[in-house]
């Protein structure tokens, strides 16, 4: 999975699609940056973002990001995503660094039932990646899934390339062989939080 | 002093990651606190309101509607609530050796035989490793309640200007029915507001950041 992801990333980097910005020239390091967040997950008002000074990772919160299944539960509800639009922004020249993703939430699953931690990653317009964690009951208790893989870049525009990086994250639950006329099974995700870490950068030559 | 340091670098919860944390302006010779954001089903945009003292040493979060509840009256979702409150702890360059602690005050109702948790995580943001404290209480109570946690914070900076990560504490309440009947009563765990301080005992600096 680790190295599909890489790989995906690897082959994207290979795509040219210059959108330098010459505005803010980027730093010598990879940083990220929320351009939008939204999903059934997390409509307008309920997500919150906390970037990072540096603009080398963020967090971001929900108050009502929530998938269930059983008593009070609406057909649909067992179904959740939200999705984070971001900014990636790469220096000039060759960029070898690490990108990791921490999802943390509460689960409450019933025996028998399952609840699953998904997310997709790609980059605007081309095909995605995915990493799924699957958790089962009986347990109610915090559940805390990472995804991390290497970001490998070679970037020949001298200002630098910002990439749109699209991070769909989802809740599943299931009844299995639970009884949901009984019971109430969820997955709540509290956090998601994203760093870039560029642990080498060779520059052809600085950006003016 | 030299072993008090060492244990709290090696069994930390809070021990800021290499490169330190962070500012925008050049930081004082202490550690200052701002509140980023507050989000969480227990405390939804609008619930929370945020008080941060003008040293930036201390701040208090009031909440309007963090509670959580079972029996009579609660939705089966209704047993557990959080609230996360994001941190930019701004850390000297240097070394630094100071005290962080954190107050939770609220009122709890429980029944004969339920449970309620106060349970605080800590992390860094972009960082796996989750700490976290928690205090539990016994139905039958009807009263306020308070918990603290306290740590030790070390934190040595290299480089003023270098990786910059923000503190995350997670707060959430859980009640659990137990031995009481949800289907004839109604326990529940409330929070009022959340203190934080950070103090700020010792201070070593190499240089200024630029």
């Amino acid at each position: 999975m680790l190295t599909a992801m890489a790989a995906a990333v690897l082959a994207l980097s290979t795509v040219a699609g210059p959108t330098a910005d010459a505005d803010s020239p980027p730093d010598d390091r990879i940083t990220v940056t929320v351009v939008t967040v939204n999903g059934s997950g997390c409509p307008a008002g309920t997500a919150a973002v906390a970037p990072a000074a540096d603009n080398t990772a963020f967090t971001v919160t929900y108050s009502d990001f929530l998938a269930q299944i059983g008593v009070g539960a609406g057909p649909t509800d067992f179904r959740k995503n939200c999705q984070l639009s971001l900014r990636v922004n790469y220096p000039q020249g060759f960029t070898y660094g690490i990108a990791q993703a921490d999802y943390r939430g509460f689960a409450h699953l019933a025996a028998g039932a399952k609840g699953t931690e998904k997310a997709s990653y790609y980059f605007s317009g081309s095909p995605s990646t995915g990493a799924s964690h699957p958790f089962s009951g009986p347990l109610s208790d915090y559940w805390q899934a990472t995804d991390r893989t290497d970001v490998a870049s070679i970037v020949f525009a001298p200002c630098g390339e910002q990439r749109i990086l699209n991070l769909n994250t989802e809740l599943r639950v299931s009844a299995g062989t639970s009884d949901i006329s009984k019971t109430t099974s969820f997955m709540a995700m509290d956090s998601t939080d994203g760093s870039v870490k560029t642990t080498f950068h060779f520059a052809w030559k600085h950006c003016p | 002093m030299p072993s008090a340091i060492t244990a709290a670098l090696l069994s930390l919860a809070i021990t800021f990651p290499p490169g330190g944390a962070p500012n925008t302006v050049p930081p004082p010779d202490h550690i200052t606190i701002d509140v980023v954001t507050v989000n969480g089903s227990g405390c939804p945009a609008g619930t929370a309101a945020v008080a941060v003292s003008p040293d930036n040493k201390a701040f208090t979060v009031t909440y309007s509607d963090f509670l959580a509840q079972v029996g009579i009256g609660a939705l089966p979702t209704d047993f557990r609530k959080n609230c996360q409150l994001n941190l930019r702890v701004n850390v000297p360059q240097g070394f630094t050796y100071g005290i962080a602690q954190a107050d939770y005050r609220g009122f709890a109702h429980l029944e004969r035989g339920a449970s309620g948790t106060e349970r605080a995580n800590y992390y860094f943001q972009g960082m796996s490793p989750t700490a976290y404290k928690s205090h539990t209480y016994n139905g039958p109570f009807s009263d306020d309640w308070q918990a603290t946690d306290t740590t030790e914070v070390a934190a040595i900076v290299y480089s003023p200007c270098g990786e910059r990560r923000n503190f995350n504490i997670n707060t959430e309440l859980r009640v659990a029915a137990g031995t009481s009947d949800p289907t004839k009563t109604t326990s529940f765990m409330a929070m009022d507001s959340t203190d934080g301080t950070i103090e700020t005992t010792y201070h070593f600096a190499w240089k200024q950041c630029p």
